[in-house]
Formats: C-alpha cells, sequence, structure tokens
C-alpha cells in the first residue's frame, strides 16, 4: 500500500534506505557531515517517545525556534510521528512575536536551538505557563543555566530511550494510526496585513502540494535539496518534504547562516525553489560585481550577455536554433553563465520554481538567459500552488496554467478563485477567517485580483486591497511598478503612491551597500546611511533610474515625484514582514507626512523618526528629506 | 603557592598554560584565520622536524596529527562563531573579526590562564556584547581564570567576580564589583576630588 500520511512516508522510507543511503548532510567543523536515514528515524523516533514521556499527545502542538540545522527536522518529525503539529517561530523574531506563536498555537513544549533563543524565552517565561519544558540542542553557554524548565536535547533522547523499552513498538503504532486529514503542520502567515494567522496543513494537503511542484521534474535518489528559508516559513514544508520523503533525497544545511552562499556553491543542490527577493538580490550582486571587474570582463560579459538574451527568447518563441547561434550560444555559456551560476550555487539546478510574490520580467529574463528552466508558481501558502508553468509553455508575464486537480475560477469582482486537494485545513483556533477565506463550496478566496489569458494563463494583478486609483480613476498596481524599481541595483525597497492624487510618487529605500559602493568609486564622501541617502549625488543616481523605469510604464502612471528615505525598511520596525514582504499600511501609516509632502510643492521635508535599535534603545533622528520631481518624459 | 614568571622566556611562560591577546593585534596578516589558529596550535605538535618533512608528502603521523589538530581548531572556529570568514587571510578582515581571531589564537594554546588586554578597545556596541558573551562563554567551557584590563566600567562591572583598579600603575582598590564602585579612592581617581 502506498503511504497516505507524511509520517507513513518517512517511515517507508527510513526502512527502504536504512544506513545505506544519506538523508540529511549538515556542514560542521569544517566538514559535510551525514546522517543516514537511520540516524534520522532514530532521532526523530526517541526525540519524539522523549516528548511522550514528559506528557505530550496526540493533536498537541510544539514551537521550534532555530536556523536551518538537522535537530529542526528532527523534532518536527518527532511531533508529527506522534500525531501532533510542530509549528516555528522566525529566529530572528523578538521574544513578544515569539510569544504569539507559543500562545496562538498553544504549544505545550518550545525547541530552541541556542542560548539566544533560550534567554527570548526565558525573558517570557512567566506569560507561557502551560509550557512543560523548553528543550535546547546547543549547549554551549548554558552550563550554569539551572531553570526546572530547561532540559537538553540528549536528555530527552534517553528519555525516549528508556519509554521505548517499556513500551516497545508504540511508535510504529502511532505512525499505522496517522490519516491522511490529521493536522500536520502549522505556520503563521506573514502578516502582511495584520496579525499573523496559523495556517493548518495535514498530510493531504502537503502531499497534493509538493506532488503539484514536483511534478516538472520529479524527486529522486539522486536529488540534493539545500534548506535556506526559514524552516518556520510554510514553502519549505509543503514543497520539499514530502518530495524529499518520497523520492529519498537528500537535504543540505548550511553551517551558519552567513555561510549560507558558500555552501550553496559547495553541493549545488539539483533542486530548488526560490522567491523573488532572492533572485532580486543576485541580480543586484551580478550588475555591482560586473561594475566593479576589470575592463575585459566587463566587455566579455556586456558583449556576450545579449546572444543570452537572445537565444532565451528564440527558445521561448519554439524558435529553431541555427548553428551559428548554438556557437555563440556555446561561447556565451562557456565565459559567462557557467561562471555566474557557479557563483549563485545554480550549477546543479534543473527546474527553478519561483513563487511567493510577484516579480519583474527583467529579473525572470536574467535567469532564462543563463539557461535555468525558469517557471513562475502562484498560491498562497494556505492553497498552493494554483499555477504553475508548464514545460514549453512559459510566460513570464503569466504565472502558468492551473496546477493538476486545481480549479480556478475569477469573480465578476476581478477576484481570483481557487480549489484543490492541496487547500490547508483552517486557520487554527480562528473561524472566523477561515470562513472568510473559504466559502461554503469549497472555493478559496485569495483576495488577489487577476484574470485568464487567452491561452489559459492566470495573471495576477496584485493584492484587491492595495490596487490604488488615481483622481482621474486611472487605476493601477503599485507592487508592479516596485518590482520595476527593485530591479536596479540601487533601490531595496520601494512603496509606490497615488492613491486619489494627481499622480504617482515614490519613496525609495535605497541599497546602502551597492549605493555605498557608488559613491566611494565615485568619490562622494559620505558619513552614515541617512547622509548618503539625501546626497545630490544619489538623487541624480537614483533618478536615472526611475526615467528609465519611467519609459517602460504607461504616461499615467509614471512617476513623478519621489522621496528617498532616510533608513532602510526594517521587520524590527514593522515595515516588512520577517520574510521581507512590504507591509503597505503599516508603511503608508509612518510615512503620511513625506507623503503629503511629495503632493505639495515643498521641495523638502523634515523629519523626525524614531528607530529602534537591535538593543531595543529608541533614539530619534532628525533629517531633511528632499523631495525630487521628474521634468515630462 | 605558585613562583615568579619574571624573566621566564615566552614560550616557556605558554607552556604553562598562560596564554595572551594584545591590545594591538599581533596575527599573522598574510596568513588565513584557519592557518592563524593553527600556530596556536605548534606546541602539540610533536612530529619534530622530520616527521613533518616527512608529513610533506603527507604520511602517517603527521597526517594524523594534522587531522587531530584541525579538528580542535574547527571547535575553536565553531565556539567562536567565525565560520564564515574560516579561509579568508587575516589582512583582510575587519578590525572586530580580527580580535576575535586572535582571541581564537589564544585559545588554542589551551590555557589555564587566559589574559586579555583591552579586548573591547576600538569596538562598536554590538561587537563589545559578542565579546562579552565570548569571555564569559570561554570561562564557563574552556579556562580557569581570565585576567582583563579594560577601560570600558559597563563591561568590566558586569562581567567581572573581583576588579582591581589601578591609578597610574599603583593599586588603589581591590575588590567586587559593588565594593570597588563606592571606594572613595575610585571615584577620587575616576571623577576628581569634590572640591
Amino acid at each position: 500500500m502506498d503511504a497516505d500520511t507524511i509520517s507513513k512516508l518517512f517511515k517507508q522510507s527510513c526502512d527502504r534506505y536504512g544506513d545505506k543511503k544519506i538523508a540529511l548532510r549538515h556542514k560542521k567543523f569544517g566538514i559535510w557531515q551525514t546522517y543516514s536515514w537511520k540516524y534520522f528515524w532514530d532521532q526523530a523516533k526517541y526525540f519524539g517517545l522523549g516528548l511522550v514521556s514528559l506528557g505530550y499527545s496526540k493533536g498537541e502542538r510544539i514551537t521550534i525556534v532555530g536556523d536551518n540545522e538537522p535537530e529542526w527536522y528532527y523534532a518536527m518529525f518527532a511531533a508529527i510521528c506522534c500525531g501532533g503539529i510542530p509549528t516555528g517561530a522566525y529566529q530572528d523574531s523578538l521574544a513578544d512575536e515569539i510569544k504569539f506563536v507559543i500562545n496562538q498555537s498553544g504549544s505545550i513544549f518550545v525547541v530552541v536551538e541556542d542560548q539566544e533563543q533560550l534567554d527570548k524565552i526565558l525573558e517570557i517565561k512567566d506569560d507561557i505557563p502551560q509550557i512543560k519544558k523548553i528543550i535546547y540542542w546547543d549547549p554551549k553557554g548554558l552550563r550554569f543555566y539551572d531553570d526546572p524548565l530547561i532540559i537538553s536535547w540528549e536528555k530527552v533522547l534517553e528519555l525516549g530511550r528508556e519509554y521505548d523499552r517499556s513500551h516497545p513498538g508504540i511508535f510504529e503504532k502511532f505512525i499505522a494510526e496517522s490519516q491522511p486529514e490529521d493536522p500536520v503542520y502549522l505556520t503563521y502567515s506573514s502578516g502582511t496585513t495584520g496579525i499573523p494567522k496559523g495556517i493548518l496543513h495535514c498530510s493531504r494537503s502537503t502531499m497534493a502540494s509538493s506532488a503539484a511542484w514536483d511534478a516538472p521534474d520529479p524527486t529522486d535518489e539522486k536529488d540534493d535539496f539545500f534548506s535556506a528559508f526559514p524552516l518556520a516559513y510554510g514553502a519549505e514544508f509543503i514543497y520539499m518534504i514530502p518530495a524529499f520523503l518520497r523520492g529519498g533525497a537528500t537535504v543540505n544545511f548550511p553551517e551558519e547562516p552567513e555561510t549560507v552562499e558558500q555552501n550553496i556553491r559547495e553541493i549545488g543542490p539539483s533542486k530548488g525553489g526560490a522567491v523573488p527577493r532572492m533572485l532580486e538580490n543576485y541580480v543586484s550582486f551580478v550588475q555591482v560585481k560586473i561594475a566593479d571587474s576589470t575592463w575585459l570582463k566587463r566587455t566579455i560579459f556586456n558583449l556576450l550577455m545579449p546572444i543570452g538574451y537572445r537565444v532565451a527568447r528564440m527558445k521561448r518563441n519554439n524558435l529553431k536554433i541555427n548553428i551559428f547561434w548554438k556557437c555563440l550560444y556555446g561561447l556565451y555559456y562557456f565565459m559567462v553563465a557557467r561562471p555566474i551560476r557557479d557563483w549563485i550555487g545554480y550549477t546543479g539546478l534543473k527546474v527553478l520554481m519561483i513563487g511567493g510574490a510577484s516579480m519583474a520580467a527583467e529579473i525572470f529574463d536574467f535567469f532564462v538567459a543563463l539557461g535555468l528552466d525558469a517557471r513562475m508558481i502562484y498560491g498562497m501558502i494556505e492553497c498552493a500552488p494554483t499555477a504553475v508553468h508548464r514545460a514549453g509553455d512559459v510566460d513570464y508575464e503569466t504565472s502558468g496554467v492551473p496546477s493538476p486537480g486545481c480549479d480556478i475560477r475569477i469573480t465578476d469582482e476581478g477576484e481570483i478563485l481557487t480549489r484543490g486537494p492541496m487547500r490547508m485545513l483552517c486557520y487554527f483556533n480562528n473561524p472566523e477567517a477561515t470562513a472568510k477565506l473559504i466559502d461554503a463550496s469549497g472555493w478559496v478566496h485569495t483576495s488577489d485580483a487577476g484574470f485568464i489569458t487567452d491561452k489559459g494563463h492566470l495573471v495576477c494583478i496584485d493584492r484587491i486591497a492595495d490596487l490604488l486609483k488615481l483622481k482621474d480613476g486611472t487605476g493601477f498596481s503599485p507592487s508592479y511598478i516596485e518590482n520595476k524599481l527593485k530591479f536596479s541595483p540601487y533601490i531595496r525597497d520601494a512603496v509606490i503612491t497615488g492613491d486619489d492624487q494627481d499622480f504617482v510618487g515614490a519613496l525609495i529605500s535605497i541599497d546602502f551597500a551597492n549605493v555605498g559602493k557608488w559613491a566611494e568609486t565615485h568619490r562622494i564622501p559620505y558619513t552614515t546611511f541617512v547622509d548618503l541617502s539625501q546626497k545630490k549625488e544619489t538623487y541624480t543616481l537614483i533618478k536615472k533610474d526611475i526615467i528609465n523605469i519611467n519609459k517602460k510604464l504607461p504616461e499615467r502612471q509614471r512617476i513623478r515625484r519621489f522621496a528617498i528615505l532616510h533608513k532602510e525598511l526594517d521587520a524590527d520596525d514593522a515595515e516588512l514582514t520577517r520574510t521581507r514582504k512590504l507591509r503597505r499600511k503599516e508603511v503608508v501609516r509612518r510615512y503620511q507626512d513625506i507623503i503629503d509632502s511629495l503632493y505639495s510643492d515643498k521641495t523638502e521635508y523634515h523629519a523626525e523618526a524614531r528607530v529602534k535599535y537591535r538593543d531595543g534603545k529608541i533614539a530619534t533622528i532628525k533629517t531633511a528629506i528632499q523631495l525630487a520631481t521628474l521634468e515630462d518624459n | 603557592m605558585g613562583h615568579s614568571i619574571n624573566g621566564v622566556p615566552s614560550h616557556k611562560i605558554a607552556k604553562m598554560g598562560i596564554s595572551r591577546t594584545f591590545q594591538n593585534i599581533e596575527l599573522f596578516n598574510g596568513l588565513t584565520v584557519q592557518d592563524n589558529l593553527m600556530a596556536g596550535r605548534h606546541f602539540y605538535m610533536t612530529g619534530g622536524f622530520w616527521g613533518s618533512f616527512l608529513g610533506g608528502i603527507y604520511f602517517g603521523k603527521a597526517h594524523r596529527e594534522e587531522i587531530q589538530q584541525r579538528r580542535i581548531v574547527e571547535e575553536i572556529i565553531d565556539f567562536l562563531e567565525i565560520e564564515s570568514i574560516r579561509k579568508q587571510i587575516v589582512g583582510t578582515l575587519p578590525y572586530g573579526m580580527r580580535k576575535r581571531v586572535e582571541l581564537g589564537r589564544a585559545l588554542a594554546l589551551e590555557p589555564k590562564l587566559l589574559l586579555m588586554d583591552e579586548p573591547m578597545a576600538g569596538m562598536n556596541l554590538e561587537e563589545k556584547e559578542d565579546m562579552a558573551r565570548f569571555v564569559l562563554d570561554i570561562y564557563e567551557e574552556r579556562v580557569d581564570t581570565i585576567v582583563l584590563i579594560e577601560h570600558d566600567m559597563g563591561v568590566v562591572m558586569d562581567i567581572s567576580h573581583r576588579v582591581v583598579v589601578l591609578d597610574f600603575g599603583r593599586k588603589i582598590a581591590e575588590g567586587t564589583p559593588e565594593q570597588v564602585k563606592t571606594d572613595p579612592d575610585v571615584i577620587k581617581a575616576y571623577l576628581g576630588n569634590k572640591s
């Protein structure tokens, strides 16, 4: 019988591969350490039974906080196999945010990586009275902690072994009892529009979701995944994990968050997804490196890169590529594409699945030109993927056709509705939100505006609530323009304004590293971020990029006035989510005064901003923000 | 009870289990982080000239020894969280990082007593916090005693068990941070006379 739940799937692979095959790989002490399926099984089993002996039972929740390391997987599978539900909090979350996750999920155990996370949990100890134990896996610096709530990973494993001796076969029994509709994973929405909601997935939904993701290039035993997205974010679970289990592949974990780029190059994963933010960073990185490079390298790049674009376009239009272009492409691939792919760790990648947000066509084009089989997918974690690109039918303006088993409908108001087996169970303990999302006949209301093209492709325009209208009634999508802006290496974030105004305006947050480097090469002295952001030269630089982008926009949607913000948008200030998505309402509220000045005839705005530093201190920055106008173009 | 080390050559002092960091960083600037730490291990390498010479063709004892020493160095790298710069040339690293590498090299000697000469000098707040945490962790896990010379009063008062106050080379007070803080001589030396 085929395994129909995550835990059965887990057992099936562990039984099949035992200690003959590597399940997980983690770089430690400078060497890739390997862990077999048997080891994986033992860790999950004894940790799970350890929890059970401490009072864990079916349906209960645990919260895991830590970097991507094998222990995260062990703890997660331990909970799932015992019939429980793991959830995660972002490792860079503040104590209050972790408190929210622990209490909303009603977790009774917290599993943390190290002292840093443990200190945060101890800080909120009094507000989470239901917690039975806090378990840590990295003992560094914890020798003198004597809180009775704290227990080490090893100790829990020991308890688990004991429990197994007194209750033989119980772990296997838990697994045999699992049902496809049992919840297996809880993840929290990024909270772009308010308080995060707990998204509850079951085996049925995650396995259907993963099957759709995996369809273009089914995972097998030779495949390597790389675990780099925060594990608290649902994407890795609903896409990677079932595929990894079914295919018997290997998951690789970075040594430290700071070494991800080096480690990913060493592995060259064959499977992987990406979010637009990541790809935007790669493109900026390449652009800056090339600009910084020697004359010879720069010339080769500028000379050969158009060949990549040209051939990619021919492939897309299914034109025959003659021998002349093939030779040129070979040269280009060898000289340009291959080294770039090597730098970003994409040498082994077969299909690049991009999802999570909308992305500028320019970015997409770049990766296609590198010879990658890039495809967009569309879907929210609650029900993903809804639409995917099929092989030979990739159109970067769209998100592809409905994924297998999934229906899509557009309402008269233009909202995208979707229905399919990958839909989550419900929002955890939040029936009102669930009822709002899923209607009586099972349709998921995505709150995204979109339409379906003649070829049957889905196009997602933007969040309905985010669509803006100028005074004269011209509607436009701010994130569409923002994505175009972010293609510039010097622009890190952008906020487009213009609701009920005469024209489109923009708030820009510069990329400190790249603009800083540019300033250095052009001998422009600056002291701090604030100073650099308000330099006349910086404004000229950004203006040039905006003029270029304006050329690609319909006339009424062109940016007429802009201001550069004196600080970076930051998740700690609640301006971005932990996955670096813009929290538009919050940002607009914070910078309302600057936005108002954009629509006046002022040329300068005197800002007084409160900033929260990493150590929790609050300070006030006073500065004059320039407001720039673009002449008609 | 102990004996004076005045006049003892520094390699012998090191063998007694005492190592130190410097106020002005004294690393091998042209070597990688890893090699700098390996240099700190050279007391523990027993292969000798001929062993190492044969090690040039990488056999037997020298090979085993290298692996063993590298493992210890890697543990220190893990301890100080400098994995991402392991292979970088020390001269190219920012100041705060070099300070940390130097601390790593001192630890590579596996000292019982660690002397630190102004470890926080020239650091920003975040780097200071990191360093303070490392000092505490080192005390917990790696050495018996740490002697620290430092001007930053916040750091001194927060992490020390015992404080000795010097004024122009003369000891004016000694005791727990609380005692020292209220000592009239210390207040006088730091804030001047009330007059």
